[in-house]
């Protein structure tokens, strides 16, 4: 368990609002962990704190209380370059909007992390390469932001999330702004992504349908865990989202 | 309930109201203060006719080129007006609200400003004026009578012109907002405004903008050719010029850059990216800019100048400072204290109403004049002393006579001034005279003054008469007056220019940091370091600044040819006010640099 766990939360509580202000408690004490290769999707109510948890996790925010381990170490502990080079190396983010740079090309875009990094340029063209055809985005590859669909963004965003290799994916309702068809493909990608790379991936979805591709669903309310849904080995993606269904009925009484 | 809403977005981004409010009252009350100069002829008057016209003109002339400034200047404010509203009235046009509506609020919004910023501004100005006084007096002559801190003319002609500028700002925004597709409104942020240009179009762009600065420069250079139309074409090729090698140098060199792998370390790629989307926009900016840094260099330059050509110009019509007759002991006293280079004395017959000089003193004590430059337009600037040769008794007459003759001729005292070798016919009563000259006029104005006062009470008919010539120091005060005029208005309009043009700049990096919030806030997401991103902003902006600082330092450079007739050279000391230029425009690149860190790279980690 050690040995192979990417995230280990330990009684994160969050608490907003600065001293003057009237204190809100977002997430009261949430402790679960994320193991190699897992695919784990967060669901609840509008308002219960996913977003919360998901930017704790993401080192986007700190805790008021708790812990969070990536890859054995504490994150919430790191700072400035660290905290940086951390992020840029270990996790890929797709995010519900604006992912891309609009005044890059989807190339320059996709290899943005590597980049950073000070990798040199020829081997950031071969991995650019690389992954947009196992992606299926060659044709994508010089075009601007502008000049793409909704879900051909998403698929470049996933694609400069995966381009460093990272331990664990985030994302925050990546299918949000996608139709059925384009959200479909995205889910499709991921699922792939996880299966073969053995990326762990932690989704933040209110959609039954996005979370049924998971295959460990955390529902969240008021600020802690509620209720955990293991997808069985021999469970069908529609039998599992018809269980996801029924959680949520009883779950929002 | 429409006005309370816009009003709590104005609340909402008060620091970028203040900014822009700020730069447009500071601007305006620049503006009173050159008026109060300018609009007040009465003050002008006072120091003689002569000057008095070539000043009027001066200042005319200025109040021109503020005017043009300043409409440049309020157009850039009002889109860095339109692009904050732009967002909030697409949204209002979308929930519903009648384009009438949208067109009165917006129209109000603009004028409520503009007028209160007008008013802020005239205030500030008249305390200015006030605290500035002192110095403009001194600049402009001894009439202090004559200038008015607060001046209604100033106060209405500052009134007029930016209360009109800004009727028509709002119309122009009314018609913006309200014929804009309410979507374009409402991605205003999202717009990219670049398209690659084809390598032709660049190539034409490029020899157009080349051909354009060389005429310029060749106008500049043989201001001659073209006399009076010189500036005028120099001003428009050299615009043109710079706009179209802006657009095509930088884009190609962007787009070349980009190839090489540099382009992919770090931030570069993002850098390279930013500034090219940038550029298309900016072109027109950079080229005001770099005209404006141009005019406000050039004029710090000239006014540094002109200041150390006072003492050059006033003392061409003569070799001495002063000449004085018999002098009296109290004037010998003064005599006594001048740190003097000439001193000449020498004695006539006064027979009648005519001098007549024995030659052989100027064997022993030779008379010198100012031999006035041959070339035309430099006659000032290459004058030289030189000796009189003492056989040339005429032209020593015709010398002497411009100290002693002709200004004594209408009070009747002398009609004629002569030097001759036998002085056995003449009687009359032998006097004696002196001439000065010192080594630094200006440090002993003082002295000068007194001595020159006490020389004409001796006429008493002539006392008020500018026509009595004793001697260079009677061009010294006309010279000084005008040249102090000219320097104190090329230091005032270039301050002014830097002023707007940093406001410009402000405007226009600042109108675009609003899209750059989410950019920057995603590069730090994909774990950017904060010291790249800081390194990012301070080499964007760098290039913004630093493009218009070079060309326009060439266009100075190149200019500066054309005040060879009035600066002895004009290329000379060119350090000081370059230096001092630069240290401030380094200062409003390090002022606005700061601004653009605070508002984007905005702390989510605490
Ligand atoms: N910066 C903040 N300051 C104060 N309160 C906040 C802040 N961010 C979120 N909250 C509050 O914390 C609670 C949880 O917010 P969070 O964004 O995590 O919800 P969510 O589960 O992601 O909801 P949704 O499904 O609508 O995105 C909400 O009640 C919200 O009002
Ligand atoms: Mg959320």
């Amino acid at each position: 368990m050690e040995n192979n766990s990417v995230i280990q939360a330990h009684h994160l509580k969050k608490v907003y609002g600065k001293q003057q202000e009237r204190k809100y408690t977002a997430l009261k004490d949430v402790s679960f962990s994320v193991t190699t290769g897992d695919f784990v999707g967060v669901m609840g109510a509008s308002g219960s704190g996913k977003t919360t948890l998901l930017n704790m996790l993401a080192t986007f925010d700190r805790p008021t209380a708790g812990t969070v381990e990536i890859a054995g170490q504490d994150v919430t502990q790191l700072k400035g370059n660290a905290l940086a080079d951390f992020r840029a190396k270990q996790m890929g983010f797709i995010f519900q909007d604006f992912n891309l740079l609009e005044n890059l090309t989807s190339a320059q875009n996709i290899g943005l992390p590597l980049s950073l990094q000070g990798k040199p340029a020829k081997e950031i063209d071969q991995i650019v390469i690389k992954i947009a055809q196992a992606l299926e985005i060659e044709n994508l590859l010089s075009k601007y932001p502008a000049q793409l669909s909704g879900g051909q963004k998403q698929r470049i965003a996933c694609a400069r999330a995966l381009v460093n290799q990272p331990q664990i994916l985030f994302g925050d309702e990546p299918t949000g702004a996608l139709d059925s068809k384009a959200a479909r493909e995205l889910l499709g990608l991921l699922q792939q992504i996880n299966q073969k790379e053995k990326t762990a991936i932690l989704l933040v979805t209110h959609d039954a349908f996005s979370a049924s591709y998971c295959r460990r669903i955390i529902f969240i309310k008021d600020g802690e865990i509620g209720h955990e849904l293991v997808r069985q080995a021999s469970q069908s993606r529609p039998d599992f989202y018809q269980q996801i269904l029924d959680q949520l009925g009883t779950f929002e009484k | 309930m429409l006005f309370k809403l816009a009003a709590s977005s104005v609340r909402h981004r008060w620091k970028d109201y203040l900014l822009l409010f700020s730069g447009l009252a500071i601007s305006s009350a620049i503006f009173y203060l050159f008026e109060t100069i300018a609009a007040n002829h009465h003050f002008l008057m006072t120091n003689g006719q002569t000057v008095s016209n070539l000043i009027g003109y001066v200042f005319g002339f200025g109040a021109i080129l503020l005017g043009l400034l300043t409409l440049i200047y309020l157009n850039y404010a009002n889109s860095f007006l339109l692009s904050m509203r732009q967002r909030d009235y697409g949204l209002f046009i979308m929930l519903g609200t009648r384009k009438k509506r949208i067109g009165r609020l917006i129209w109000l919004e603009t004028m409520v400003l503009g007028s209160m910023a007008t008013l802020l501004g005239i205030a500030l100005g008249i305390g200015l004026s006030f605290g500035l006084s002192s110095l403009v007096i001194n600049f402009l002559g001894t009439a202090a009578t004559a200038y008015h801190a607060f001046w209604i003319p100033a106060i209405i002609w500052t009134l007029v012109i930016y209360l009109g500028l800004f009727l028509l700002a709002a119309t122009w925004n009314t018609v913006v907002m309200t014929k804009k597709p309410v979507l374009q409104l409402l991605k205003a942020n999202q717009q990219s405004s670049f398209h690659q240009s084809k390598p032709f179009i660049l190539l034409v762009e490029l020899i157009t903008g080349v051909l354009l600065l060389v005429i310029g420069y060749y106008v500049m250079i043989k201001p001659l050719v073209f006399h009076q139309y010189t500036i005028i074409i120099a001003v428009l090729t050299l615009t043109f010029g710079t706009y179209f090698l802006f657009k095509a140098v930088v884009n190609t060199l962007l787009q070349w850059l980009e190839r090489f792998s540099f382009a992919k370390r770090g931030l570069n790629g993002f850098t390279l990216a930013q500034l090219r989307f940038r550029i298309a926009d900016y072109t027109k900016v950079l080229t005001g800019i770099t005209m404006m840094f141009a005019m406000a260099l050039g004029a710090i330059t000239v006014g540094m100048g002109l200041d150390k050509m006072i003492d050059t110009t006033s003392r061409v019509s003569g070799a001495y400072d002063l000449s004085i007759v018999d002098p009296t002991s109290q004037q010998q006293q003064l005599i006594d204290q001048l740190s003097l280079q000439q001193k000449k004395t020498y004695t006539f017959v006064r027979d009648g109403k005519k001098l007549v000089f024995a030659a052989n003193q100027f064997k022993s004590q030779p008379f010198w004049q100012v031999k006035i430059g041959e070339k035309v337009g430099r006659q000032i600037t290459d004058a030289k002393l030189q000796v009189i040769p003492a056989q040339k008794t005429d032209l020593l007459a015709s010398e002497l006579s411009n100290y002693l003759g002709i200004s004594r001729q209408e009070s009747g005292q002398v009609d004629q001034v002569k030097v001759q070798t036998d002085l056995s016919q003449i009687t009359g009563s032998t006097e004696k005279v002196v001439f000065l000259r010192t080594k630094n006029i200006r440090q002993s104005a003082p002295i000068l003054k007194k001595l020159a006062q006490l020389e004409k009470q001796k006429h008493p008919a002539a006392m008020n008469n500018p026509s009595l010539w004793l001697g260079d120091w009677n061009s010294y005060q006309q010279v000084r007056v005008l040249y102090s005029g000219l320097e104190f208005m090329a230091v005032l309009l270039g301050i002014s220019f830097l002023a707007m043009l940093a406001s410009c700049l402000m405007f226009k990096i600042l109108s675009g940091s609003f899209t750059d919030i989410p950019r920057y806030e995603l590069l730090r997401k994909l774990g950017t370091h904060e010291s790249s991103l800081r390194w990012s902003i301070r080499r964007e902006i760098a290039i913004l600044f630093g493009l218009p600082a070079v060309l326009g330092v060439v266009h100075v450079l190149f200019g500066l040819n054309l005040f060879a007739s009035l600066l002895a050279d004009p290329y000379k000391n060119l350090w000081l006010p370059f230096i001092i230029f630069g240290l401030i425009y380094l200062g409003y690149y390090l002022f606005l640099n700061l601004i653009y860190q605070k508002i984007v790279l905005k702390k989510v980690d605490k």
